[in-house]
């Protein structure tokens, strides 16, 4: 902590104690001065002070702003109070002092890690977003509420399903594996999985330490970034009242941007031209009544209702401070029926307080509980066992009813199955579903595979998670001397989770159906502790030489564990009415097996850290940081354990030379500095299973020796090929930045370009062949991202009004620099049917772009025609041809943040869009032909595209670039306007704050993509970025809430 | 205020001290595994159990190579060694389905070293050789019986996976220890590799253990000394070593430890059933086992994916409700043609393949007792789509797996026997190193004749090698030597001169208004035909290597290690 912070909490403290002592043995001798302090908005300042400076004669306002003082009339005196300029005013009795907002932002201060700092004496890249910024959104994920706020975060929405966190990257995407790719999440100094447990209501601010400088002090697990949390203390109340509010919020959720799929007239048209059949002779197969039209979205998506309430309690005083929040969340998906919601009860309780006035002791508990019900979503099988595929609803036919209302009209082996006369030995346990009339479901005449009526797969399945989490700290600080404190810290986590499917069987067709039950159930239990010891010192010597330490160490372990068990069979249960749908109520019929079962998992780490910072004359400030990590035997050998991450950092603030302030007015530059850094971090979240190491599977191998007798012989063989100089992935990142404020702080602008090398990726790799071991571990690659970062902001005040506008846009160039080719040239990752389109790791192109055809246009056939690889145009192209056609990662991204407020009514308006990515959608599969597609194609056969006779089965076409799509968005992520009750009028109704406002939540997509949401486009895997397989889509939501404080 | 100042120094300094404890904080043994030297420690125990993992490496590169991957839905080792002849049609639902398999059946300029079927079918047979090499590499001769015979059971599987790679590749690299991570190695000889298989089989056999009867069905499905010397006489023949194999495979027959089971229990052979029959040579083995994982290369999804019967309205009551999920194996009209006219009615004829109107009408359907003629006119059977893609009206009935195949609570999932080698086999091998050798009659024309005898066909007069082949084209249909033979033979360039050309659909005229009944026609009009097609000579005689194998191990002119790709091939 800086000086000038503790030099502010004691003035405070001071001014606090004084007023109170002033109070009780006022002299006499003079008349009482009676007077008002308000703000710019005349509105009551409570508990500011009012000083005779030099003395301890003072008082402070009561809650409706007034004060009295025994003084001389004339007497000079100081009123101050926190987040106001303090002003000198004579004393006059009746006087209304008006204190002006302190919008002098130098002394803001942002958190970084094990410690705070002024804003500006920052030398790294750090984004702050402040509570007002998240506040009153629909969602009730933390990350979510990041979106769009600052430069260089991208936040992605992989699913749109209620209980679903979205993810956060940092300054792109430096790694090839599936997982670990987001930063490290610490909140109030405890580390954790997720941050979707937070409701943004209950945080104070949010900072994402960017560049590898501000990182570095959490060395190995800091390669993506950080983001550190910090829940909302008390501490803003502190001399004021303490208040409770209570916080409603409703939101009416409707589908969002919808796929455009082919009509009922275009997808006959497009059949018929392809050859697959007519209308006549559908009509004539009994495929179709000749009128049915189903709009399936709108059969599987229905409009939905959630609500969240919030009732919380805070306050604080000179000794301590108390923030408790209790909030529930109830939210139901878009899903029609109830299979999928999202429940959450979370208990924040927050304090501290001063025992001794060198002794303070504080605690941070969060407690979660959740229930959670989804449907299946990214895959291209629509007969998934987990409940509606999404893909379903996008590709079955349109000619296809949604029930049956006469047996008659389903087809052959449906009706069997229903009837349970045909083949008896196998319908008996087939369930053919119905919908509350008693009418069948239907399913596609035309599309066996994948036309599954998308309802059946929603009532088949049940699947719903639930548990329990518990994380804290409890700390105590020490200050033994002046600006040294001594922080001991334990932080926890105790999570407990139960899952569990029902999957009912079910008959559609041949091809769609499952003969058995399953019942499945997993327990799992987690906890973690990490206990860190770290110093703080602050002192300035000289009035110039302001200097920083921290040392310290943590040791963290970490247990999970976890139970499981399926049970699958024709007739596994002794009944099948609700409370019958346990494994406990298993009749010795079914096949059990142990899935989700898994061996109790340690992991262990111990860490040194330290900084040192010095700044001169606010003008120049240096810092360093270091870590050394060491992680236990699971992620690197004895030899390559520990990791040594060293940054270093510098400011300029030019703003405060003496060439600036004697020739420059405040009030045209207000601040200007110069910021560059310099570090290495890990990555840790890449590292497990032991690696590096080769051992025997022990009796992972079965044979049967006897014909008829089913018992298993186990055999052995070793796990793969050893790597023990399997070494630490490292990032390195320099980041050049520049921070300035103009024209009186009104004009704010920022920038950063940074460039971030990540090494020694580690890769899985095949030996040739004729090795017979599949993969092995290896450092093997390299992954450049660079960018530019900006944020422009403007805030003015004209009479009543006040205004700010706030924006900021970032780019991102992201390439593999360097790969092994020992695994070959480069390694495939997702992939959709028989599409020679896929996406690739591959030296020189982003991560996991996607390789396919270049598509080049319409032959005068009506053929595709493509570049080839010498960039010939052909109309025949082999597999030598497939080059870069796009990329899934978004190369830019911005937000833009509108805030107006004028006596009592806020607007805001916010929105957010990313581009320079591409999407395929997955949805027409050449090998089944008839599955219903996005109507683009149909409506541009024969223009910009091949003519459908020439695309309907061609493997070709719909691997070139003909088939990806601009993702390039543009979202209004909300409009929301609110009313605060005046004051004057709340204090009437014994309320201190009445806020009602009203919002539309991510109400307008601006896209060409004709798929589903841009923003969802994704196999939900890290390699699959840019191939949509039918995501849960977001919704757009009405939102209505009222804000009460008492 | 000395005191506070001590007293915070001593409590930070007690706090850095307890915390910062010895570093075996982070020992955490891995669960489940043993360390590689303590497992191969030269015991018994260790032979058995790294012997076992081999036959398990044998079961996965038998049936499903490398890998399960949605786009080699039908297992590998099938669909190599089946699809290339002219005596299937690949079938499954559309020419754009499953192209993986109807590629490689309709000589489709698509096939090449690409194909996931040849990636998964090398990969998994040098899986497997890992598998042998880890017993032969760790154990040694003369310590004990057991591990003597362990080693010799793992050389005779190690050959048998080179076998089939020097059968479909020519040329495979010999792999006959351990390789390193960094290995590059070459192209074999194949004459040279042939030699080495051959005397690999010859000295293992020595060491392995009679069957003792042909009764003792555990003996089908663990390796025998007959077993190996049986799989030496086929390289020998393989190898163009006629004499050596007419001694090995006399060997064999001597032996009395096989025999041809009766012409009424053919249908039986590869089903659950005909498990370990006297019949069966070596056999992987599977049996009901609920507990093991469906596509780790044990309980197989294997035959169930080899027949295409899934556009029928209804299905026998013998054979499993759906049938062929994932992949195709029609008869070809020149199959049925030749074979119907060898045999009409055999009951291998009817035990292998099956008429639409036997289909429809020889079999009880949901327990009915109707006349075949009422059969025929039954709206509820017959083909439920328009057309039947790739099937000229007759169905592969020798692998339609059976309900009495199927583990318990699985409607795919069989457990009937992945059958390497039986006795039908021998004695045909034995027939053609006789023929092959100018014999006319005597112990190979004896031999061809208990074949044709058994299977209820008409006997041949003399030996020729004419009689062999159509012998063992009937016998061993969609076994997979079809293709390998006709290349063996020189008359691939021949007979799949046109193959893929046209692939014909049948449909059903049937109309139970007009009394029309049940039949298939074959429309030509509506047949799907390739512009490129057919067996190109100097190209297809081999599979390529395929195409990641030649990424990582490209051919070093200087160096010469790498491998090169087969003729014709990119």
């Amino acid at each position: 902590m800086t000086k000038q912070l503790f030099a502010k909490a004691a003035t405070i403290v001071m001014i606090f104690a004084a007023s109170l002592l002033g109070m009780s043995s006022a002299l006499a001798q003079n008349a009482p001065i009676r007077g008002t302090v308000v703000d710019s908005g005349n509105q009551p300042v409570i508990g500011a002070a009012v000083m005779v400076p030099g003395t301890t004669n003072g008082a402070t306002t009561n809650i409706d702003g007034k004060f009295e003082l025994r003084v001389a009339p004339g007497t000079t005196l100081e009123v101050s109070c926190i987040g106001y300029q303090t002003k000198r005013v004579a004393a006059a009795n009746g006087m209304t002092v008006v204190l002006e907002d302190d919008t002098e932002l130098l002394e803001e201060t942002v958190v970084i890690g094990y410690g705070v700092q002024r804003k500006s004496d920052l030398t790294g890249s750090v984004a702050s977003v402040r509570q007002a910024e998240l506040m009153d959104r629909s969602t009730t994920d933390a990350a979510a509420a990041l979106q769009g706020k600052a430069a260089g975060v991208q936040i992605f929405n992989a699913s749109g399903a209620p209980g679903e966190g979205a993810s956060i990257r940092v300054r792109g995407v430096s790694s090839n594996g599936n997982s670990g790719l987001g930063p490290l999440l610490i909140v109030d100094g405890l580390k954790v999985d997720n941050i979707q447990y937070l409701d943004p209501s209950m945080i104070e601010s949010m900072e994402v330490l960017k560049d590898a400088a501000s990182a570095a002090i959490y060395g190995a697990q800091a390669g993506n970034g950080v983001v550190l949390i910090t829940t909302k203390s008390g501490a803003a109340s502190k001399g004021k009242d303490g208040n409770i509010f209570y916080n409603y919020k409703m939101n009416l959720s409707i589908l969002g941007k919808k796929a455009e799929v082919m009509n009922a007239d275009q997808y006959i048209d497009w059949n018929e031209q392809a050859g697959n059949f007519t209308r006549q002779s559908a009509i004539d197969n009994g495929w179709w009544d000749g009128k049915t039209v189903t709009d399936w979205a709108s059969v599987l998506f229905g409009p939905s209702v959630s609500h969240n309430h919030t009732l919380g309690a805070q306050g604080g005083n000179d000794r301590g401070n108390y923030f408790v929040s209790l909030s529930y969340a109830d939210q139901d998906g878009m899903v029609v029926g109830n299979k999928d919601y999202y429940k959450r009860f979370t208990a924040q309780v927050n304090a501290d307080y001063k025992i001794k006035s060198w002794f303070q002791v504080g605690t941070n508990t969060s407690i979660e509980r959740y229930t959670r019900g989804s449907v299946s979503e990214h895959s291209e099988y629509s007969n998934g066992d987990n409940g509606t595929s999404l893909l379903g609803a996008l590709i079955i036919d349109p000619l296809t009813p949604v029930y049956y209302t006469s047996m008659d009209q389903m087809a052959y082996d449906l009706r069997a199955a229903a009837e349970g006369t045909k083949r008896p030995s196998e319908t008996t346990y087939y369930k053919v579903y119905k919908n509350e009339d008693g009418y069948y479901y239907a399913t596609s005449r035309f599309q066996e595979g994948d036309g599954g009526n998308p309802l059946v797969f929603r009532d088949r399945a049940n699947s719903k998670s639930e548990g329990w989490n518990i994380r804290g700290t409890v700390f105590a600080n020490l200050t033994p001397i002046k600006g040294l404190v001594i922080t001991s810290r334990l932080g926890y986590r105790i999570a407990q989770s139960y899952s569990s499917n029902f999957v009912e069987p079910y008959f559609l067709n041949p091809k769609l159906y499952a003969d058995n039950y399953k019942v499945s159930a997993t327990s799992s239990q987690n906890y973690y502790y990490q206990w860190e010891n770290f110093a703080n010192y602050n002192v300035t010597l000289g009035r110039k030489h302001a200097i920083g330490a921290m040392v310290g160490m943590s040791y963290t372990y970490q247990d999970r564990r976890a139970v499981g068990v399926q049970l699958e069979g024709k007739d596994p249960l002794k009944g099948y009415a609700e409370n019958f749908r346990y494994i406990s109520q298993d009749n010795g019929s079914g096949t059990k097996t142990f899935t989700g079962t898994s061996d109790p998992n340690q992991n262990t780490q111990i860490s040194y850290f330290g900084r040192l910072s010095y700044t001169y004359d606010n003008r120049y400030s240096i810092q360093t940081n270091f870590r050394a990590d060491a992680f236990d035997s699971s992620k690197l050998s004895l030899k390559n354990r520990w990791g040594f991450f060293p940054s270093v950092s510098a400011g300029w603030t030019i703003s405060n030379e003496n060439f600036i302030k004697d020739n420059v007015s405040k009030d045209v530059l207000s601040f200007l500095k110069l910021r560059a850094s310099w570090g290495q971090n890990g990555n840790i979240a890449v590292l497990s299973g032991y690696p590096y190491s080769t051992t025997i599977d022990y009796n992972s191998k079965q044979y049967q020796w006897d014909i008829a007798d089913p018992s298993i012989t186990n055999g052995s063989a070793p796990s793969g090929l050893a790597n023990p100089d399997l070494k630490w992935e490292t990032s390195e990142q320099l980041d050049l930045g520049i921070d300035a404020r103009f024209l009186n702080n009104r004009l704010t602008f920022g920038m950063d370009w940074y460039n971030k090398d990540t090494k020694d990726l580690l890769m899985s790799v095949n030996p040739v062949y004729e090795v017979g071991i599949s993969s092995t571990t290896i450092n093997a690659g390299s992954i450049n991202n660079r960018g530019l970062e900006f944020e422009l902001g403007w805030q003015d005040t004209v009479g009543d009004f006040h205004y700010s506008i706030n924006a900021n846009f970032s780019t991102l160039s992201n390439k593999v620099t360097y790969m092994n080719k020992s695994g070959g040239e480069r390694i495939k990752g997702a992939e959709f049917s028989n599409l020679k389109m896929k996406t690739y790791f591959e030296e020189g192109y982003p991560v996991w772009y996607i390789r396919g055809f270049e598509y080049a246009g319409v032959g005068d056939a009506g053929q595709p025609l493509y570049y080839d690889k010498n960039g010939e145009i052909t109309d025949s192209v082999s597999d030598d041809d497939l080059k870069f056609v796009g990329s899934g990662i978004p190369t830019y991204n911005y937000g833009i943040t509108l805030r107006a407020d004028w006596k009592g009514l806020d607007l805001t308006i916010f929105g957010t869009g990313a581009g320079g990515n591409v999407i395929m959608p997955c949805v027409y599969r050449t090998e089944h032909p008839k599955i219903n597609s996005l109507a683009y194609f149909y409506e541009n056969a024969g223009k910009t595209l091949p003519t459908i006779k020439n695309m309907y089965d061609n493997v070709s076409f719909w691997s070139s670039s003909a088939n990806l799509f601009k993702g390039d968005y543009f979202k209004i992520k909300q409009i929301q306007l609110g009313y605060s009750l005046p004051k004057n009028i709340a204090k009437k109704i014994l309320l201190s704050n009445l806020r009602v406002y009203v919002s539309l939540d991510d109400f307008f997509t601006f896209t060409k993509y004709p798929g589903f949401d841009p923003e969802t486009a994704s196999t939900g895997s890290h390699n699959g970025m840019g191939l949509d397989k039918g995501s849960y889509p977001n919704s757009r939501k009405l939102l209505l809430g009222v804000n009460i404080t008492f | 205020m000395k005191k506070i100042i001590i007293l915070g120094i001593s409590f930070g300094a007690a706090l850095f001290t307890l915390a910062s404890c010895s570093q075996s904080l982070l020992e955490i043994p891995q669960k489940g595994v043993v360390a590689y030297e303590a497992f191969y420690d030269g015991s018994e125990a260790s032979a058995e159990s790294a012997t076992l993992s081999a036959y398990a490496a044998g079961i996965k590169a038998h049936n499903l190579g490398a890998a399960f991957s949605p786009h080699t839905i039908a297992p590998s080792y099938y669909v190599l060694t089946n699809a290339p002849s002219d005596d299937i049609y690949y079938g499954s639902g559309s020419p754009g389905d499953h192209v993986f398999g109807l590629e490689i059946n309709e000589y489709r300029p698509s096939f090449g070293s690409n194909s996931d079927i040849i990636a998964n079918d090398y990969k998994g047979f040098y899986q497997f050789i890992y598998a042998c090499n880890l017993v032969i590499d760790n154990f040694e001769y003369g310590k004990s019986a057991q591990i003597d015979k362990n080693i010799s059971e793992a050389r005779v599987l190690r050959a048998l996976a080179h076998l089939h790679l020097a059968t479909y590749w020519g040329t495979p690299p010999l792999v006959d220890h351990i390789l390193g991570g960094d290995a590059r190695p070459a192209n074999s000889d194949h004459a040279e590799l042939m030699k080495w298989i051959v005397k690999e089989f010859d000295e293992s056999a020595a060491y392995l253990p009679s069957r003792g009867s042909k009764d003792n069905k555990n003996g089908a499905i663990r390796l025998t000394k007959e077993a190996a010397y049986a799989l030496e006489g086929k390289a020998q023949v393989q190898a163009g070593d006629y004499a050596g194999a007419k001694t090995t495979l006399k060997k064999v027959i001597d032996s009395k430890m096989f025999d041809l089971v009766p012409g009424s229990e053919m249908r039986n052979i590869f089903h659950r059933a005909g498990d370990g029959s006297p019949e069966k040579v070596f056999e992987f083995n599977y049996v009901n086992n609920v507990n093991l994982s469906a596509f780790g290369g044990f309980r197989h999804f294997q035959r169930n994916a080899s027949c295409w019967w899934r556009d029928l309205k209804a299905l026998p009551d013998q054979v499993i409700s759906v049938i062929g999920w994932g992949g195709g194996g029609n008869p070809s009209e020149s199959f049925v043609k030749a074979i119907t006219e060898n045999e009409q009615d055999s009951d291998r004829r009817k035990a292998w393949i099956i008429s639409y109107e036997e289909l429809l009408g020889d079999f009880s359907y949901g327990g009915d007792t109707k006349s075949k003629e009422e059969r025929l006119m039954d709206p509820d059977r017959g083909l439920s789509a328009k057309s039947y893609y790739g099937n000229c009206g007759w169905f592969t009935y020798k692998f339609a797996p059976y309900k009495s195949d199927l583990i318990t609570n699985s409607s795919t999932d069989t457990d009937n026997n992945t059958v390497v080698m039986r006795y039908a086999e021998v004695l045909l091998l034995y027939a053609e190193a006789c023929a092959q050798t100018g014999e006319t009659s005597g112990a190979g024309l004896e031999a061809l004749n208990k074949v044709a005898t058994r299977a209820g066909a008409p006997t041949y007069a003399a030996l020729s090698l004419a009689n062999v082949k159509q012998e063992k084209r009937f016998e061993l249909y969609m076994e997979g030597y079809r293709f390998p033979d006709l290349v063996r033979w020189n008359d691939a360039a021949t007979v799949l001169k046109e193959q893929g050309k046209c692939v014909p659909s049948f449909t059903d005229p049937f109309d139970a208004a007009k009394g029309i009944p049940h039949s298939a026609v074959i429309d030509y009009s509506s047949a799907y035909y390739n512009s490129t097609y057919g067996f190109k000579v100097g190209k297809n005689e081999l599979m390529p290597f395929p195409f990641g194998e030649l990424q990582l191990n490209a051919y070093n002119e200087e160096t010469g290690e790498g491998l090169q790709q087969n003729p014709g091939w990119e």
